[in-house]
């Protein structure tokens, strides 16, 4: 163990691997030695567990109406209660968490894309081409982008998918100045170099050489901006913009236990503290994993 | 109860994660109404030395000591607030490049009559009356407009001097500098030099210079101090510095330019 | 509320463009602003006109404004029309209110105003000194306590948390007043002068409604403050540690000057001048979260009117309040480009 470590910690490592392990092995170290970061690392995996074992987790149904046990407060039968219609809010929230997951992957899985095949062409070619496709960046960050998401769904049409649509439009600048800012500096390694000089073609360079070098940061930063999804996906839902009724997400849970906030507060409350804890546990997750990359910070 | 800057069995060591990293290694010296050079390779250790004095070092780093007195005032022991009279009042600090030394957003005139405004009990008029006879006696032609100037509005020259008047406005005994002159231009080296010499003369204090430049030191300085990875490795007179029998020293003196 | 660090430390850093160069990005963002609304006003929808006059439209009004917004005419002609109307302020007409939409924006932007402007209050006097005391003390508990508050801040869902607020401090204690802007009693009695009930009432010397609209705003301007709170601790902190590093830092305490004037005299003297462009990204992110907010706590501005506008898809009055307040965004990042050349002497 101590040999191991000594090898890890070796000033002057051997091979590139062996340095490359060293560094992991340090940031894993600075990231495990942070209490918050595991603490949101964690939050984060049980989120998708509970999504993925909600049945096993449950007996309840979450579409099941009951109007003779309508709005009961937590307890026994109901651990979190139930809302207007006699669902469980438990089972509610539990199948909630799919939906949740399933809005931040789908925008990260198209906006990431988007940001980074944007930034890295910018980047790369330079030119006018830069010029036009960071201006065009700039205008979607200037936009105040809850605002752009509503209006877009607003021309949509309310739903889960335009929901998605509208995050994805308003979440890839930032990953394609991020990436822009990558690959200039990526363009003028000597690799670069030598591929080109081996007659490979500027798109494939792009395509083969520069874009996996800018994924990693571009991971990271977007763990960091999971929480600023979620929470936006939660305001549409609470506006009636995201997904419609019955499916059981929070933001909506959120508004239909509105009206009885003040005698029956589990409706609303339940959700909430749900939104809050898993968006808790990506920034501190994404907070922990800035603080290791970037220690000045 | 003698005089002066009494150093006994200084170490240092800093936090890392490879654990504590010494820096400075049991160093014993003192600095009476004298000139002393602290001299050594890069990373031995003098920068650390020149701030544990003023207890000015970073969190991670644990100092310890045998003894560290200033004039009999123990300046490991003593409370903060104690510390902060020593510090500016009794021992001044004049750091390497003015051009982060100075705050880039206070003008000089300001950051001076501060200095006087810490330990002087004087008012706002005569500190600024005192600050502008300062800067005229570092040598600064034009004081009115230096004193109204930001930092990065003067040459580095002026700079060095403005944070040399700054140093001295609250009258130590005692002056640290910490490679005065390395930033600077070599033409406006020498100048900034004689200044701060002429300064120390004539208030009579004490100075420990830390330099790599050994012509300086054989040039301004009495004695010199040689340091290698934390250890003082030899002592001796500065015009004796050609002379010295240690082969670090020797080594370090061959490999210094001639002026 | 998306503003992000990274996005904060670009903006703080890569100032001192030059008048001409700003100007120019300024006038290609709004142009670029309109193009995207434009796009999602009259492309994007099935039946644009239907999208804009409401489906409850009789023929004569439907064909109107067909007519006006040419649709029969290649798009870019179509664009040239709707940009003549938006720079003559014609943002057309809300089927809602049945009035023009600017004059309705007019009318509910200062309620927002004042929210907003009371909340990023809250979040200077709060976070700049969390954010000072976090830098300080970093890596010890305060640094963590604080911590946690600010990211708390970061997660928390402010339509949720008003609601929380609403049911404790309204329904359950009582301390503050509820929903609205003002007591039913009280309200139209300050003349409108500012837009602002806090100001209104206090130039007026009708002490009773300033009361009232105070006990009011207090509740939605802290929950919306809150988001504030935590953004500006958050970046005073990592200015902060930035400036404590300094050699200056060192020079001031070599003086014998006391900490307490080396952290908030020196450092944080240092630390104003990007904070500057924090505080104003933060105000335009209120100004965004005020949409949920102000429908949970029934506040009669702009968000208030968004949100109406859109589950009702009045597209007029939607896109006029994206325009304005995308408007007003880039408004504050001009502003605090100026307030930065201003403030820091490097850049006169
Ligand atoms: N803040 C710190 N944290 C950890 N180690 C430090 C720190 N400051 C200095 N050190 C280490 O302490 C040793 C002595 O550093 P110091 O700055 O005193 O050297 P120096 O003699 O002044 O060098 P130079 O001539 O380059 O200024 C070095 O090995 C350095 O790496
Ligand atoms: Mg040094």
């Amino acid at each position: 163990m101590t040999a191991m470590r000594a090898w890890l910690l070796d000033e002057a490592p051997a091979s590139p691997a062996q340095a490359a392990m060293g560094r992991a092995y340090v940031a894993w170290r600075d990231f495990a030695a942070n209490p918050l970061a595991l603490t949101g690392l964690i939050i984060v995996l049980l989120l998708v567990a509970l999504a993925v074992l909600a049945p096993l987790l449950t007996a309840h149904d979450p579409y099941a109406q009951n109007l003779d046990d309508r709005l009961l407060p937590p307890g026994a039968a109901h651990w979190l209660g139930t809302d207007q219609l006699g669902r469980d809010i438990l089972a509610r929230i539990l199948y909630g968490a799919r939906i949740t997951l399933m809005i931040v992957g789908l925008v990260a899985v198209i906006a990431a894309p988007v940001g980074l095949v944007v930034g890295c062409v910018s980047g790369y070619f330079g030119g006018w081409l830069d010029v036009v496709m960071m201006r065009v960046t700039d205008v979607f960050l200037a936009f105040p982008r809850l605002i752009l998401a509503l209006a877009l769904v607003a021309a949509l049409g309310p739903g889960i998918e335009n929901a998605v649509i509208a995050l994805a439009l308003t979440a890839w600048p930032p990953y394609a100045r991020l990436a822009r800012a990558e690959a200039l500096t990526i363009r003028g390694r000597e690799f670069i170099d030598a591929a080109r000089m081996q007659g490979a073609t500027a798109w494939g360079i792009v395509f083969t050489q520069v874009m996996p070098l800018c994924t990693s940061s571009l991971i990271v930063r977007l763990t960091l901006d999971m929480a600023g999804i979620i929470l936006i996906a939660a305001g549409l839902g609470f506006l009636g913009l995201g997904a419609q009724p019955p499916a059981p997400e929070w933001g909506a849970m959120i508004a239909a236990g509105r009206q009885y906030l003040f005698d029956q507060w589990w409706v609303a409350t339940m959700p909430g503290l749900a939104i809050l804890v898993v968006s808790l546990g990506f920034n501190l997750l994404g907070d922990g994993l800035r603080d290791v990359l970037d220690p000045r910070r | 109860m003698t005089a002066g800057l009494e150093i006994a069995g200084l170490r240092v060591a800093y936090d890392s994660i490879r654990g504590p990293v010494v820096a400075v290694d049991g160093v014993d010296f003192t600095v009476g109404h004298e000139r002393v050079a602290l001299v050594g390779e890069s990373g031995s250790g003098k920068s650390t030395v020149g701030r544990a004095i003023l207890r000015l070092l970073p969190p991670s780093a644990h100092i310890a000591a045998d003894r560290m007195t200033f004039d009999g005032i123990d300046l490991l022991g003593c409370d903060e607030r104690r510390m902060r009279r020593v510090r500016g009042g009794r021992i001044g600090m004049i750091l390497q490049d003015p051009r982060h030394a100075l705050n880039p957003v206070m003008t000089v005139g300001r950051q001076i009559v501060e200095s006087y405004r810490a330990h002087g009990g004087i008012g706002g008029t005569e500190a600024r009356r005192r600050a502008l006879d300062m800067l005229a006696a570092v040598h600064i032609r034009d004081p009115e407009r230096v004193f109204a100037a930001y930092p990065h509005q003067l040459s580095g020259g002026m700079g060095q001097r403005a944070m040399i008047a700054m140093v001295l406005a609250a009258g130590p005994d005692l002056l640290i500098a910490d490679e005065p002159t390395s930033a600077l231009d070599v033409t406006v080296r020498h100048s900034v030099l004689a200044i701060l010499d002429e300064l120390v003369i004539a208030h009579g204090m004490g100075l420990l210079i830390i330099t790599h430049d050994l012509n300086l030191v054989a040039t301004f300085c009495d004695r010199a101090l040689v340091m290698r990875a934390g250890r003082i490795v030899e002592a001796l007179p500065a015009s004796g510095l050609a002379e010295a029998h240690h082969p670090y020293t020797r080594a370090l003196f061959a490999a210094a330019p001639t002026l | 509320m998306t503003v992000t660090d990274d996005e904060t430390f670009r903006m703080a850093r890569g100032r001192l463009r030059s008048g001409a160069v700003l100007a120019g990005s300024v006038a290609a963002t709004i142009l670029g602003l309109l193009l995207v609304t434009f796009f999602i006003g009259r492309v994007i929808p099935v039946d644009p006109v239907l999208a804009v006059v409401g489906d409850r439209a009789s023929a004569e009004t439907y064909a109107a404004a067909r007519e006006a917004m040419g649709l029969d005419e290649p798009l870019w002609r179509q664009f040239l029309i709707y940009l003549g109307g938006v720079l003559r302020g014609d943002f057309g007409q809300s089927v809602l209110t049945g009035r023009p939409v600017l004059a309705d924006i007019g009318r509910f932007f200062p309620a927002t105003l004042e929210l907003a402007t009371l909340a990023t209050l809250i979040g200077v006097l709060a976070g700049v000194p969390l954010g000072v005391i976090a830098a300080v003390r970093r890596g010890r508990w305060p640094d963590h306590v604080i911590r946690v508050v600010t990211l708390l801040g970061y997660s928390v869902p402010t339509f949720w948390l008003g609601m929380i607020a609403l049911l404790l401090f309204y329904a359950t204690l009582d301390w503050t007043a509820g929903p609205g802007r003002v007591d039913l009693f009280f309200e139209g009695l300050a003349q409108p002068v500012t837009g602002s009930l806090l100001i209104d009432s206090a130039l007026a010397g009708a002490w009773d409604v300033f009361g009232s609209a105070l006990d009011h705003i207090l509740l939605p301007a802290l929950v919306l403050g809150t988001f504030s709170l935590a953004y500006i601790a958050r970046m005073t902190r990592s200015f902060m540690i930035d400036q404590l590093g300094q050699e200056y830092v060192l020079a001031a305490r070599a003086k014998g000057l006391s900490e307490a004037r080396v952290v908030w005299r020196h450092a944080l003297g240092n630390t104003a001048i990007p904070l500057v462009t924090v505080v104003a990204l933060s105000y335009g992110a209120l100004l965004e979260g005020s949409v949920l907010t102000e429908t949970v706590f029934a506040w009669p501005g702009l968000g208030a009117y968004l949100t109406n506008s859109l589950l009702n898809a009045d597209m007029n009055a939607v896109l006029g309040c994206t325009i304005v307040v995308g408007i007003v965004f880039i408004g504050l990042n001009l502003l605090s480009d100026l307030l930065y050349r201003l403030l820091d002497p490097r850049a006169r």
